[in-house]
């Protein structure tokens, strides 16, 4: 209802939070990058950060998570929530991990596991990467990827979720691809 | 455990009670016209989700042993009762109406010895038996109809942290049962532990050790088994006193072994579900209480150094991750994670012999590349 509300008041005032990302118009992430959307996504802009999917959210989902500074929880409804796990901008690539999984548990995901965690360019900035797999609110099978990287004390994360069965593997390699597409943005 | 629950139970809790029900008989189903058989296919429903979730365990030897306590307890009824042991660090236990019994690893983990298992496995089969379900139900409907009931359900079943595993639980702990049936599922569970041979003084310890906990997190309540009433401090002066009348009749408890070997493969995971609920308080009660068994202790002192983890207590979290790999067998995120303590400390040298070690003791760790960048980095 919020959010209904929410995009209402933002059409009447010009500013819809719906965007089109089109494959070769590179969209910016929080000042520090932009990639190239690979294939046409449906994206949702909230501050910072953006949501986008092609099929359906509760089916797939991309999350572009920017600029997350001390102390916030991955995304702002989480820390409604008791106990929210909350970013630190000291940790370690392994505690943001545990940072995003315990986010991921607090909004239903349950069992989420983690493999192949590795570092991993973020454009030209040394990050880390990892596999996922849980099952959602729904006890649907997902499966999951994403690449991040703690620049000047805050998190910037890429997080790819899918159903295990046909919708994972139908975008992984666009998803590769939009990773790999990273272009820093030059700061002033 | 369904945290949103509270105001809806207590609209159900208030309506008026009706009379209650001879209890179910042995392969007793409801009549086919019945509201009941209405109430049970709803159950069906719910159960059907539990069968199939990712969360059931289906570890044969926990399975078998809890299933011997339940057959133990529930004689003829044995077979009306299906059990289903979900991996979920709280504290509880549901009956539902049709039969299915549901356990949490969390009540596992906490109970000190099977008496005390299975007090509380005997008190939801009692709420089963006496149809506590079915009353509240029918009152329930009295006041707000039945569309009203259902949809109430229904949005029940959408909320909570166990996705659709809740709203399948929803339908078995959306029954919040009143005063007089908890205190009727207390005695009745309570006799019927004791007619199993179980120490009945069993059943209130139970209950101390979840206070324990509920103080140490300084809550004035939990979710979970023992929120509902009567109060805990009551329930166990009442189960106290009602314990004397019966031990006389009961065999001395059996040994807390029994249990503990059965859970000891699965307890590390349970425990990790613990450290991830971040409740580090209530943690260490049962994190002290197993130190004092003293099984195991290297994943006991992993255990607690992720509790100082949590608490941000890097010096404490240390030594303990000390303490696990002087004990093996100890978990080698032990390693792992001093490392990482070490790393962040900018204690290089401790850093590069932890997680050299890690590598040693576990090298295909799936976080093995990771690992080696970081001892790249502190070349």
């Amino acid at each position: 209802m919020k959010k209904t509300i929410a995009i209402l008041i933002l059409l009447v005032a010009g500013c819809s939070p719906w965007r089109i990302c089109e494959p070769g118009q590179r969209v910016a992430q929080g000042g520090l990058y932009t990639v190239d959307p690979q294939v046409t996504w449906s994206g949702w802009v909230e501050g910072k950060n953006q949501d986008w999917t092609v099929d359906g959210w509760s089916l797939h989902q991309l999350n572009f998570v920017s600029a997350l500074k001390e102390g916030r929880a991955l995304w702002p409804p989480l820390e409604r929530k008791k106990n929210p796990p909350l970013f630190r901008k000291d940790m370690t690539p392994h505690e943001v991990v545990e940072f995003v999984t315990a986010s991921l548990a607090l909004e239903g995901a349950r069992a989420p596991k983690t493999s192949a965690f590795k570092p991993q360019a973020f454009g030209s900035l040394q990050g880390f990467r990892f596999d996922l797999e849980f099952s959602d609110s729904h006890d649907l099978e997902m499966q999951g990827l994403a690449v991040g990287v703690v620049h000047e004390d805050r998190l910037y994360l890429i997080l790819y979720r899918a159903a295990k069965e046909h919708y994972f593997p139908k975008y992984r390699e666009s998803i590769e691809k939009l990773i790999a597409s990273i272009e820093m943005v030059p700061q002033k | 455990m369904v945290r949103r629950l509270p105001a809806l139970l207590l609209v159900l809790a208030a309506c008026g009670n009706p009379a209650p029900l001879p209890d179910l008989a042995p392969g007793q189903r409801p009549a086919p016209d019945s509201e009941e058989a209405g109430l049970w296919m709803q159950a069906d429903g719910a159960e059907e989700l539990i069968r199939t979730s990712a969360l059931r365990i289906q570890d044969p030897a926990l399975v078998d042993y809890v299933q011997g306590i339940v057959d133990r307890l529930a004689g003829p009824r044995a077979k009306d009762l299906r059990l289903y042991i979900l991996r979920a660090p709280e504290f509880n236990a549901f009956a539902f109406p049709n039969g299915a019994l549901v356990v949490l690893s969390g009540l596992i983990l906490r109970a000190e010895n099977e008496a005390q298992l299975a007090f509380v496995l005997s008190h939801e089969i009692t709420h089963y038996q006496r149809r506590h379900s079915v009353l509240v139900y029918l009152s329930a409907r009295s006041k707000s109809g039945f569309a009203a009931f259902f949809q109430a359900v229904a949005n029940v079943a959408r909320v909570g942290e166990l996705g659709a595993v809740v709203g399948a639980l929803a339908v078995g702990g959306v029954f919040r049962f009143n005063r007089e049936q908890e205190r009727d599922a207390d005695e009745g569970g309570l006799d019927g532990m004791a007619r199993a041979g179980y120490d009945a003084r069993e059943a209130a310890k139970i209950c101390e050790v979840c206070l324990h906990e509920t103080e140490a997190q300084g809550e004035k309540d939990r979710a979970g088994f023992f929120s509902s009433h009567p109060a805990t401090r009551e329930r166990i002066e009442t189960l106290t006193a009602r314990a004397a009348t019966v031990a006389a009749a009961s065999a001395p408890a059996p040994a807390s072994g029994r249990l503990g070997n059965v859970l000891l493969p699965l307890r590390l995971g349970f425990l990790k579900d613990e450290v991830r609920r971040q409740e580090p308080a209530s943690l260490q009660i049962l994190l002290d209480r197993l130190f004092r068994e003293g099984v195991q202790v290297g994943e006991l002192h992993f255990i607690q150094g992720e509790v100082y983890r949590v608490r941000r207590d890097a010096d404490r979290a240390i030594a303990a991750y000390r303490d696990a790999v002087s004990h093996p067998p100890a978990p080698a995120e032990s390693h792992q994670m001093l490392g990482i303590l070490y790393l962040k400390k900018g204690d290089k040298d401790n850093a590069r012999t932890s997680f050299t070690r890690y590598l040693e003791v576990h090298p295909r760790a799936e976080d093995a590349e990771m690992v080696k960048a970081y001892l790249k980095q502190l070349e």
